[in-house]
């Protein structure tokens, strides 16, 4: 007996709280308003501290008759609570596909804190609606950057009753666009050391470099850098009374070349006083070790490229040659090499 | 038997001279010294419309010198961003881009103002980038027994026309760090916009360093190409940020291009451990308003020779403190004992 006391006390227990989660549950949904199916908000500007106009769009889900919407922007954005400041149009001004004229949006009705209430009419489940507020007195963008900054869309109706809210994130970064309107006075300096570079004698027992190695310095204020490239004119040392070449070594690639094999290349080491800049040579010219380099031939080869500004940066263009045995004996060995600097963009 | 080894030493000598190249040693020339300014030429233009730019050069060399002016194209190379400046003329600018003075003089120390003259024309196109370079009139002559070397300066020149169909547009190709897990800041990060648009662009942005992907406050915000590159059309640039804001971190010292260690304990506050999230947010504009483009990517900062330390650190003072409590209750047990057994 007891025991079947105690069993329709549990039943009672349960049915009682399915009741009361359902009527919880209904409770919730009813005070809960709906999302739109997609909402946007576009700032002009997203530098800091700077005033901007934009766009909000949204796609309604639920059906009602709305009397206004309410943006209200994000936390450290300076809004004017002049009304007579958030003046809109309904242009098309890149809106999103299916974008459509908010109807009855006009001058905001009430601008208090971070929100700023627009009339409208009511509108339709399942379109997309937008509209500009075009006047730069009316918001500027927060001082502190960051990356999301979240705001919020509500539509409400006449007495005012929210009827759908989503939220938006924005960013606010330190510096925007820039449009190719101005040069820059930006300077480069270029000085070659010498326009000879006499090797002497060559000879099968030694590899022969340049008793004064020629050098480029470079002093530049371009905050991108700058770039030497070099070229020669022959792909190697010319003899025109022997028709001969002693060629460039493979140009493209780095190599070594060595005593008693014909061989001709170029290396190059760097140094620099001061500057932003973080000079590379080309890996196929690194030099530095007797002989070691890169060929030049008739394409223009990047030899050292650097990262930023430069005071006194030396690239140093050490020319090796070695003969063989059959190398063609003359006096007229000649080769042009052309050295270009450029401060980069 | 000495006629013999004399004999040899001729020959030998005879053979080595007929295998060399005879070079004769030249006094050095005074070489090439010139400074221009701007570099590089960045220009608006607008078709059918004349524009004049001024390019100063100075003749940095002791003596007076005749240069010219040239035209050279260039190209970008989009897998290693390598300039490539290329031995021919741009053919799409060489009938509009003339100069006022093609050849001129300039005494040593002087400067001299070339007018570059841009006769747009009215079908111009969107952007044209070349270079413009300044060499020796008259090179010093190959001759034998020498390499001549000969300088040249080039300025990059990269207009813009004003065109109502121009379309500025950027993306990200990619965002990466150059590593997943940093024991010490900086972290890097390479980002890589690509202009697809027609016309040349100047990125800006930051990288927002969080601790996860919607963070309201970042911890620290770095600066998307903060030296100002510009970006051709069709054209995809690796724009490198570094997060260095840490402590330890690593520093570039003088010697050899090593990294040291740098250990200042003001920047303690600084102490990077765990998980981060990069947000790079780049902003162009369409020229009405800023237009973004996302990307993020996450990392790890762990200190663990550090951790490791401390944690050694922390094992031994534990193991000490359990040492001094247990020879304590051992004490006190054993004077309990004692004190029973009285």
């Amino acid at each position: 007996m007891q025991n079947i006391r105690l069993q329709k006390t549990i039943n009672l227990a349960i049915a009682l709280g399915l009741v009361g989660t359902m009527a919880l549950f209904i409770i919730m949904s009813s005070s809960q308003a709906s999302a739109f199916s997609r909402t946007f908000v576009r700032f002009d500007r997203m530098k800091l501290s700077t005033a901007t106009t934009g766009t909000v769009c949204a796609n309604p889900g639920t059906v009602a008759v709305e009397n206004d919407v309410q943006v209200t922007f994000p936390t450290g954005y300076t809004v004017s609570t002049t009304v007579g400041n958030w003046t809109v149009d309904t242009t098309n001004t890149a809106w999103p596909t299916g974008g459509t004229a908010w109807p009855g949006i006009g001058t905001a009705t009430a601008a208090a804190g971070q929100v700023v209430t627009f009339p409208s009419t009511d509108l339709t489940v399942g379109t997309l609606y937008c509209f500009n507020w075009n006047n730069t007195a009316s918001v500027s963008v927060k001082s502190s950057a960051t990356a999301s900054n979240s705001g919020s869309i509500t539509t409400r109706t006449s007495v005012p009753a929210t009827i759908e809210t989503s939220n938006y994130s924005t960013a606010s970064i330190t510096d925007d666009q820039i449009v190719v309107t101005a040069s820059v006075s930006q300077t480069f300096s270029f000085a070659l050391s010498a326009n000879t570079d006499a090797l002497g004698t060559l000879s099968t027992g030694a590899i022969t470099s340049s008793a004064t190695p020629r050098t480029t310095t470079i002093d530049t204020n371009a905050k991108n850098g700058w770039l030497v490239w070099a070229k020669d004119s022959s792909t190697g040392l010319n003899s025109a009374s022997a028709a001969a070449t002693v060629a460039s070594t493979t140009p493209g690639t780095n190599s070594t070349i060595v005593a008693g094999t014909e061989g001709y290349n170029t290396g190059v080491t760097q140094s620099q006083a001061s500057g932003s800049g973080t000079i590379t040579v080309a890996v196929p010219f690194v030099g530095g070790v007797s002989g070691k380099g890169g060929g030049l031939d008739t394409t223009l080869r990047t030899l050292a490229t650097s990262t930023g500004t430069a005071n006194t940066a030396v690239v140093t263009l050490t020319n090796n040659a070695t003969i063989g045995s059959t190398t063609a004996a003359a006096t007229d060995y000649t080769d042009t090499i052309t050295v270009i600097g450029a401060g980069l963009f | 038997m000495g006629k013999k080894i004399i004999r040899v030493g001729y020959v030998a000598s005879i053979l080595f001279l007929s295998l060399s190249i005879v070079v004769p040693a030249k006094a050095q020339n005074s070489g090439f010294s010139v400074q221009v300014s701007p570099s590089p030429i960045i220009e608006s233009i607008d078709p059918g419309v004349s524009k004049t730019v001024e390019l100063k050069i100075r003749n940095q060399n002791t003596q007076k010198e005749t240069f010219k002016m040239g035209l050279r194209a260039f190209g970008v190379d989009n897998n290693s961003g390598e300039v490539q400046l290329k031995n021919e003329e741009p053919i799409d600018v060489v009938s509009w881009v003339t100069f006022a003075e093609p050849v001129f003089s300039v005494d040593a120390g002087q400067w001299f103002t070339q007018k570059v003259i841009f006769d747009v024309p009215k079908d111009a196109g969107f952007t044209y980038s070349f270079a413009i370079t300044v060499s020796r009139a008259n090179p010093t002559q190959e001759a034998g027994g020498k390499t001549t070397i000969e300088g040249s300066v080039a300025i990059f020149a990269l207009l813009s026309t004003n065109r109502s169909d121009a379309v500025r547009k950027l993306d990200i190709s990619s965002f990466i760090s150059k590593r997943k897990v940093y024991e010490y800041l900086p972290a890097n990060f390479l980002l890589k916009i690509k202009n697809s648009g027609n016309t040349i662009v100047q990125p800006t942005g930051n990288i927002y360093i969080q601790r996860s992907l919607n963070s309201t406050e970042p911890i620290d915000i770095l600066s998307v190409n903060g030296t100002g590159a510009y970006i051709l059309p069709d054209v995809t640039r690796t724009l490198q940020s570094d997060w260095t804001k840490g402590f330890p971190t690593y520093k570039d010292t003088s010697d050899s291009g090593k990294k040291k260690l740098f250990w200042n304990w003001s920047d303690l506050q600084n102490l990077r451990i765990g998980h981060y999230v990069a947000k790079a947010i780049v902003v162009y504009n369409d020229g009405v308003r800023d237009i973004p483009a996302e990307a993020n990517i996450d990392f790890w900062v762990i200190p663990w020779k550090l951790m490791g330390g401390l944690l050694v650190i922390a094992a031994l003072v534990i193991t000490g403190v359990v040492s001094v409590i247990r020879k304590t209750m051992k004490v006190a047990r054993k004077k309990q004992k004692d004190d029973a057994t009285e």
